[in-house]
């Protein structure tokens, strides 16, 4: 699959299929391979395609790490340092493979920019790393946007023909593309301006906020947890105060922090937690403990909008 | 009388207004860090370990430290703690001589989930016992 006159180990290549027949005859092959080599394998895909997997592997699916992504992945922002390269980073010093598809035909009008930038830095997040991440799109189901998108995330596309070079290839158009104004709130979203005298009060408030709204208990705390962070990084890194929003949707409350900061690193909560990492736990914490996270970006600004689902 | 370990004067408590309206906004005091009475050294934390109390929860984890045991911290009058405080918990613990720990009782249940999401691996060095659920 690689040209050999490229110097960088990491391969991410789309796969673009049409129907199971497709799918298994490449991501079957695509693991064996890596047992054959005795490199360790993972497999991160939504539900019914897992199943299928197992299936396919029968006894080879023991040797095999594999974990639904529509769990694991629910907020885009977590796959990288959460499924990623929490595989990889275990088994530094050998090559790794892993079957990771973040898009499927159910993700939200609101996820699905998130994933789209999830795919664009997976190319920043593994540059130089021994490791083949094989990404599958199903061509039926999924808008011709997303597909494009794809062929812009991803160096490589394979389809019936087999693998090709992606001209198309451009991850930093697609992570420039999804950085936009975030959706419309409702004008019943309650508002609080926050500075850090006042972030105890607002950790108060939307908790308060989100148990009347019937989050429960853990998703409470997860709740105070992201807020929390987020407004220490308004305080500290955002001009010294943060603007608070939260309301509810028919299946998520959501809180939406912006301050006069600027977000200048992409990979921002998305790095493992670990020695190297001292600062910045704040966003890797928000990625994990909710479940989605958006975010624009700009001169003006920063808005960071995150999701709990109500009936988890 | 309650030592403070904080390192400054007597804090003003934390009083809570009738329960709409939450807490306080205008007290300085976000943590208070005592020692309980009795034969062994533990700190008791009040309040809430977050941008406003990060240097007074540091100084009193060193200080602690310094003591060259284990150290015993009591939190469930603490209501909250963010991943800088809890880092600072973990890195305080991880530098204790030989095989001294610190000894959590009462941890509120956000650290519990930070702990979990920061140190997937366990911090060998941190014991919780009877945390808060």
């Amino acid at each position: 699959m690689t040209d050999t006159a490229d110097p960088d180990p990491f391969e991410h290549p789309a796969l673009r299929y049409s129907g199971l027949d497709q799918y298994l005859a490449v991501t079957v092959p695509f693991i064996h391979g890596g047992l054959a080599r005795a490199e360790p394998v993972a497999v991160a895909v939504p539900g019914p395609n897992l199943a299928a997997l197992r299936s396919a592997l029968g006894a080879d699916a023991d040797r095999v790490q594999l974990t639904d992504m529509t769990e694991a992945g629910a907020n885009p922002g977590r796959i990288i340092p959460g499924v990623l390269r929490a595989f990889a980073d275990e088994h530094r010093g050998t090559r790794v493979r892993i079957v990771g598809e973040p898009v499927w035909p159910g993700r939200s009008d609101a996820a699905y920019p998130a994933c789209a930038q999830h795919e664009a830095l997976i190319n920043r997040a593994f540059a130089g790393r021994e490791a083949a991440i094989l990404c599958p799109y199903d061509v039926d189901t999924l808008d011709e946007r997303v597909l494009a998108d794809a062929a812009a995330t991803h160096p490589v596309l394979i389809g019936p023909d087999g693998p090709r070079r992606s001209d198309a290839f451009d991850p930093d158009r697609v992570l420039a593309r999804y950085n936009r104004p975030l959706e419309d709130r409702p004008r019943t979203a309650i508002e609080r301006g926050v500075d850090a005298a006042s972030v105890d009060n607002a950790r108060w408030f939307v908790t308060a906020y989100g148990r009347k709204a019937g989050l429960e208990a853990t998703r409470l705390i997860d709740l105070e947890i992201a807020v929390t962070e987020l407004l220490t990084n308004s305080v500290e890194h955002g001009g010294g105060a943060g603007l608070l929003r939260v309301w509810t949707d028919a299946e998520h409350l959501l809180c939406e922090i912006s301050d006069a900061g600027r977000l200048t690193d992409p990979l921002a909560g998305r790095r493992p937690p670990g020695p190297e990492q001292e600062r910045g736990r704040g966003l890797l914490l928000v990625n994990h403990v909710t479940d989605l996270v958006r975010t624009h970006t700009g001169p003006r600004g920063t808005t960071t909008r995150i999701y709990l689902r109500l009936n988890a | 009388m309650a030592e403070h370990l904080d390192g400054e004067g007597t804090g003003v408590s934390t009083t809570a207004r009738p329960d709409d309206a939450g807490p306080d906004p205008r007290v300085d005091d976000a943590l208070q860090v005592t020692r309980t009475d009795g034969p062994r050294l533990e700190l008791r934390a009040a309040g809430a370990v977050d941008l406003n109390s990060h240097r007074r929860w540091e100084r009193a984890l060193r200080r602690a430290a310094a003591v060259g045991e284990d150290v015993h911290l009591d939190l469930s009058a603490l209501g909250f703690i963010d991943s800088r405080g809890v880092t600072a918990l973990v890195e305080t613990a991880a530098r204790l001589r030989g095989d001294h720990r610190i000894v959590v009782r009462g941890a509120p249940p956000c650290m519990r989930r930070v702990m979990a999401v920061l140190w997937p691996d366990g911090v060998p060095a941190v014991d919780l016992v009877g945390d808060r659920r």
